[in-house]
């Protein structure tokens, strides 16, 4: 039987579908140029279903809300309607996270550590990210909860030591919020131009996660009594960005710009 | 309890920039893995899906509840993608191969989980855009033929004829490197070496 005289897209459909192309198996069967079709179809069909899920890396993830945030800030800056509110975000790097403070402090609530990157495939730990549009939306948070932020950033005590130190209670750190307040202060660091980049070997599997971007300034800190490790990253002062990650994984834990 | 992607729209847009964090969050990887297999290169993938994304914000309030927001936002993607690719060859910009990525010290783990990444890579550049979809939305992304009808605003039998030509081309460039095995719900019921009836 001549395989021209016979349907093969419900041959590519059936192999695609199984069940849902009847007739095919019976075609299939009764013509050997259906089956040799059937068989190219079907290998195919089996060596593209190997193919792995692409996921995106750490540092393609920031590359990615970055950008997002960019043009939607500068979308946002021409409009009318925005237009102050994005002058006052470009005054002050400080001023960004003072509004991601305060959504710490209750306007806006994050989501807890463990569970959002846990559920991402091929990512490196259990962490929550807060993306880049987190913190677009962190800064329609209402302003006047700033305060609550820097109160508890006022939360940080003791003195600081070396990065190589694991010494809990001497690091710099707490909760979230007052990690956050740490992060707005390198931030500001990095943006008049004081820099530190003495990565400890410790570090050095996190750094790796960001790829070809430049640490300008690294600090282990805590939160919540667990080893961190923040990297302020950015050749342009002016545009750099906070990468959070758990020392025990690399998980990502926050990026901030 | 989240809401649903449908409700996330609404408030998108209302000018809610957390609900789209959120839909951001949710979707990005399948955005970026849909470019990744239509581009070629990562960072093509990575323009191709933040312009995605930017065009959800835009258009937010052209969506209809008639498709999930999914395949909404996939159709954007495949159309970003094409539009991109477009461009890429008015430049006669060579793609460079995402095993190669120099930037991405984390990409080569991709590769290496993937060995023959760039022969079907190679064969897969070697369709139209057009072609090149349906394959890797059916056979890679594993979308149900309807869905990929949905998502390329194609009535189902072009996309089956397009897939069997697809892979047709494919079963040439790749012969050496598969092997047809089991069916997911029956194998032919003669033997292969059959002479032709």
């Amino acid at each position: 039987m001549n395989h021209r005289n016979h349907d093969l897209e419900l041959i590519a459909a059936y192999v695609s579908d199984g069940g849902d192309a009847p007739g095919a198996q019976a075609q299939i069967d009764e013509c050997a140029d259906c089956r040799q079709e059937y068989e190219h179809q079907l290998g195919v069909r089996n060596l593209l279903r190997q193919v792995s899920p692409a996921f995106m890396t750490d540092a393609e993830r920031l590359t990615l809300h970055r950008s997002v945030l960019d043009r939607l800030g500068s979308e946002r800056a021409t409009d009318p309607r925005r237009r102050r509110q994005r002058r006052t975000r470009s005054a002050g790097g400080g001023f960004l996270w003072a509004r991601v403070g305060a959504a710490a402090a209750g306007v806006v609530a994050l989501a807890s550590i463990g569970t959002f990157l846990a559920s991402q495939p091929g990512s490196g730990g259990g962490a929550t990210t807060t993306t880049a549009a987190d913190v677009l939306m962190a800064a329609d948070a209402d302003p006047g909860q700033a305060p609550a932020a820097e109160e508890a950033g006022a939360q940080l005590a003791g003195p600081r030591t070396t990065a190589a130190s694991t010494e809990m209670r001497s690091l710099p750190g707490g909760d979230l919020a007052a990690v956050r307040t740490e992060v707005e202060r390198l931030l500001d660091r990095a943006q008049t131009g004081q820099t530190n980049v003495a990565t400890d070997e410790l570090h050095r599997p996190c750094a790796d996660r960001l790829g070809q971007q430049q640490v300008v300034i690294s600090e282990e800190a805590q939160l919540d009594g667990e080893p961190i490790i923040i990297f302020i990253v950015g050749g342009d002062p002016e545009a750099v960005t906070a990468v959070v990650y758990r020392i025990s994984d690399c998980g990502l834990i926050e990026l901030v710009e | 309890m989240e809401p649903d992607d449908a409700a996330l729209v609404a408030r998108v847009v209302e000018g809610d920039h957390n609900a789209f964090a959120v839909l951001m969050r949710r979707h990005e990887d399948r955005v970026f893995s849909i470019c990744l297999r239509l581009m070629g290169s990562r960072a093509s993938a990575l323009d191709a899906t933040q312009e995605t994304f930017l065009t959800l914000f835009r258009k937010a309030g052209q969506y209809r509840a008639t498709a999930a927001v999914g395949t909404w936002l996939y159709r954007i993607t495949v159309n970003t993608c094409y539009d991109q690719l477009r461009r890429e060859r008015r430049r006669h910009a060579e793609p460079i191969p995402e095993y190669l990525d120099p930037s991405d010290p984390t990409a080569q783990d991709d590769f290496t989980s993937v060995e023959l990444q760039p022969p079907i890579r190679r064969a897969l550049d070697s369709l139209s855009p057009e072609f090149r979809a349906v394959v890797v939305l059916s056979d890679i992304e594993g979308y149900a033929l309807p869905e990929v009808a949905e998502v390329l605003g194609l009535p189902v039998g072009t996309v089956k004829s397009r897939l069997f030509r697809a892979r047709q081309r494919l079963a040439e460039q790749l012969g050496n490197l598969f092997s047809a095995s089991e069916h997911p719900i029956r194998r032919p019921t003669q033997p292969t070496d059959t002479p032709p009836s």
